[in-house]
């Protein structure tokens, strides 16, 4: 990796430092509350009082992306985890125990990786109803397949190493051979998987709030932003472009960085 | 001497100039006479492609149920009403050659035109009418309209080209029922597509159009009907209604010219089109308005200190604005200028008086709004949402799709919802069937003597100032109790390329396609 692939990994680091701090200091901003509507000023350029101008309800787009950003902060990484809890559940056992249990579950595996997301996502939002939690969790299910791939792949790799074997010899249990040995091997890859992840859940919460079927308003989502300004393209382009441009930025350095950490882990992992 | 030649001199020649500009002028106005006269000779031939809003319901009355906004043109384009009507609300012989009322007024006697087909080769006939007016006002056919229909007692056929309409008492808004451009029960379908069960989905009249296809949520498209009773007409060959749900879509479909005309309610787009010398815009104002309704029957509802704090925290000139950048009108009363009732008790907004009608109630309001799920639903949601939070109200937004808001309004289960008062030229029959206590589609629960007083009197009163007094009442006590939100007026904008002649109005936001024609000739037709 040379100096140019470290420039940009740190402005990602960087970007992505500024995005959750500006997700947990929303409430602080000398901007107005994301709600507000300002009636003289619907879809203004950016201006004095209104930095990056209003949307088409006269409601400030700076304070409306702060707050955008804890709903795509906390999507955009608690689902991963949700994912990588129920992946590393289906995917380790079954790259372990082999045999009948890992066809069963890639049975299953296959069937969900099949299953049209977004259709999951609008039953599922239908039935729980549409709320940050439920969104979280949707999103979360959605992604374990994938993970619960790279689980089973990496468990039949280490399952089949040295110091697997030795722990065997010193009459470990199943149990404890995937609790010490295998489970924190399996994490590094599954961690920089959830990485590239993150960019496919930011995004896929900004398709339902596109679709109106993120979380309920007044609370604000780039998905939502994008499609209130869609309306008005033509004649008030910047009420799209700059939640799209916020949400591309964030999505890319995600991507970047995960890119970045895989290239480092893997180097690593040779001289292991 | 002197005189004569200094001045006939100066005669000659002014009279040289004078003749001179005669002859430049005469010119001028002979050739912009001409080309006026050019413009004038309506072209024959060429397709229309027509951009619509939604998919159509159908045009069976019994299973359609009603028009929807796109149905009507097509409805237009293929049937035929008994009478049309013209601005001023008189009858227009269309299928029906006169209207005699009796003198009791309650028996109307229609004389039919003759010699006219349905475009399967069925007659058109007294046999056609009745069959038709029979079977809406069948109760076991549960019409939707019927309890519009009420006040009808039974038609029959006094010959081959007459019917005879009996009422149950006079009934000044019957001519309405014969010739209104928006209820579907007026359009006369062939008796042969209803006893074969297709006229839902293949409609058969005896329009300037005859039904070509249907393909689902693509194109529906009509085409000549070439022994049109009204000779010359139509001039196109064939017209196509395309739905295009989105907005901005169809407007760029116009603005492409894959579409020839649209209607659109969209504001941006129908401001754009003000500027663009290469579209045509038509509005025509319209009774009726875009409303939110109320469920009266359920608490903190029931309470109309709520409903009145809740009209005055809401904003109807804001909403317009952002919504529609005004291209709708504000209504404060349903009638869209067609009855000037003068000041009806509007509820202005005033969050501090909303405040304190709140605090009268008491307790904390919350309450659910359901809004259709499309982008301007949801900002209408969230804009009431915004200016409820005000004045201390929580508003919940469930959006549901269209199909499903209508049910659950019409099934009692909502708080508070968006919803319409329907266009119709008098708006008399409709409140009565929406305001009365026993009136067959009262969705808003709404119960009051005085209410019922005023809808009575209207109904059967036959003195206009007595209606017109009774009407007014009804749009004040729509204010008063807070049964509605309006949500801004009815206007119906059509847009045009400028090639397209003939469309004259876009009044009830029906495209009329029979006098339509393309200048030089039209296009090409297309190949499809």
């Amino acid at each position: 990796m040379g100096k140019r692939g470290s420039i940009t990994f740190w402005l990602a680091i960087g970007w992505i430092a500024v995005v959750i701090v500006c997700a947990i200091t929303a409430p602080w901003w000398p901007v107005p509350a994301p709600d507000l509507i300002d009636p003289d000023l619907l879809a203004t350029p950016p201006c004095v009082g209104h930095p990056l101008g209003t949307d088409t309800m006269g409601r400030d787009i700076a304070a409306r992306l702060l707050f955008g950003a804890r709903v795509s902060i906390i999507v955009g990484f608690c689902a991963p985890l949700v994912g990588m809890v129920l992946g590393s559940l289906l995917g380790v056992p079954a790259g372990f125990y082999r045999g009948r249990p890992e066809r069963l579950i890639l049975f299953i595996l296959d069937t969900l990786l099949a299953f049209p997301g977004l259709v999951f996502l609008l039953v599922f939002t239908f039935v729980f109803g549409a709320s940050l939690t439920t969104i979280t969790v949707a999103l979360g299910v959605l992604t374990a397949p994938r993970f619960a791939r790279v689980a089973r792949a990496n468990t039949i790799r280490f399952a089949e190493r040295e110091f697997v074997l030795a722990a065997r010899g010193v009459g470990a249990g199943d149990f404890s051979i995937i609790l010490r040995e295998i489970l924190p091997n399996v994490l590094a890859p599954m961690l920089i998987y959830m990485l590239l992840v993150i960019g496919f859940v930011i995004v896929a919460e900004g398709g339902l709030g596109f679709l109106g079927l993120s979380v309920p308003s007044p609370a604000p989502s780039w998905g939502g932003m994008i499609a209130g300004g869609r309306d008005i393209l033509d004649q008030a382009p910047h009420v799209s472009l700059i939640p799209t441009a916020v949400m591309f930025l964030t999505v890319l350095s995600v991507n970047l960085i995960g890119d970045a950490v895989r290239g480092r882990l893997d180097r690593r992992e040779g001289q292991l | 001497m002197r005189r004569s030649i200094g001045k006939g001199w100066m005669d000659g020649l002014k009279r040289y100039t004078v003749l001179t500009g005669l002859l430049v002028l005469s010119g001028v106005i002979l050739s912009g006479l001409w080309k006026e006269a050019s413009a004038a000779v309506p072209a024959y031939g060429g397709t229309l492609t027509v951009g619509v809003d939604i998919e159509f319901r159908g045009f069976d009355p019994l299973k359609a149920g009603f028009l929807g906004l796109a149905d009507r043109s097509v409805a237009m384009a293929v049937e035929e009403r008994l009478f049309d009507m013209d601005r001023k609300g008189k009858l227009v012989p269309e299928l029906a050659l006169s209207a005699t009322k009796s003198k009791d007024g309650k028996s109307w006697t229609i004389k039919l035109r003759k010699g006219v087909n349905f475009h399967d080769g069925t007659p058109f006939n007294a046999d056609a009418v009745v069959a038709h007016w029979e079977r809406l006002l069948d109760p076991k056919n549960r019409f939707f309209g019927l309890p519009y229909l009420q006040p009808i007692q039974k038609i029959r056929k006094v010959d081959d080209f007459t019917v005879c309409f009996t009422l149950k008492y006079p009934w000044m808004p019957f001519g309405q029922v014969l010739s209104s451009p928006v209820s579907i029960g007026a359009y006369i379908p062939s008796p042969k597509a209803v006893r074969e069960d297709s006229q839902n989905r293949a409609p058969v009249g005896t329009g300037p159009f005859i039904f070509k296809e249907w393909i689902a949520t693509d194109r529906l498209v009509v085409v000549k009907n070439p022994n049109y009773w009204r000779k010359g007409k139509p001039y196109l060959d064939s017209v196509v209604f395309r739905p295009v749900p989105d907005m901005q879509a169809r407007f760029a479909g116009l603005q492409s010219g894959e579409s020839d005309l649209i209607m659109t309610d969209r504001g941006s787009s129908i401001v754009q089109a003000r500027e663009d010398n290469s579209l045509k815009v038509y509005a025509s104002d319209s009774t009726g308005a875009m409303t939110f309704i109320f469920n009266t029957a359920k608490p903190p509802l029931d309470d109309a200190r709520v409903r009145r704090a809740l009209a005055h925290a809401w904003n109807q000139e804001f909403f317009v604005k952002a919504d529609y950048k005004d291209t709708l009108p504000v209504a404060k009363d349903p009638f869209g200028g067609t009855l000037s009732c003068g000041d009806v008790g509007y509820r202005n907004h005033d969050p501090a008086k909303a405040r304190k009608l709140l605090a009268e109630y008491g307790k904390p309001v919350e309450l659910e709004l359901l809004h259709s799920n499309t982008p301007r639903g949801k900002e209408a949601g969230e804009i009431m949402q915004r200016l409820f939070k005000e004045v201390g109200v929580t508003l919940k937004l469930v959006p549901v799709a269209e199909g499903q808001l209508v049910k659950r309004v019409m099934s009692g289960d909502f708080q508070l919802s968006g919803w319409r008062f329907q266009d119709f030229p008098d708006m008399g029959p409709y409140f009565y069937v929406n305001l009365h206590s026993g009136g067959g589609h009262n969705f808003a629960k709404y119960r009051s003597v005085q209410m019922d007083e005023l809808l009575t009197a209207q109904q059967t009163s036959l003195d206009p100032r007595v209606r017109k007094k009774a009407l007014c009442g009804v749009a004040n006590l729509i204010n008063e109790d807070a049964i509605y939100l309006y949500g801004g007026g009815r206007r119906y904008h059509i847009l045009s390329k400028a090639g397209v002649q003939g469309i004259m109005r876009a009044d009830y936001g029906i495209i009329r396609v029979t006098d339509a024609w393309l200048q030089a000739g039209g296009k090409k037709v297309a190949a499809r």
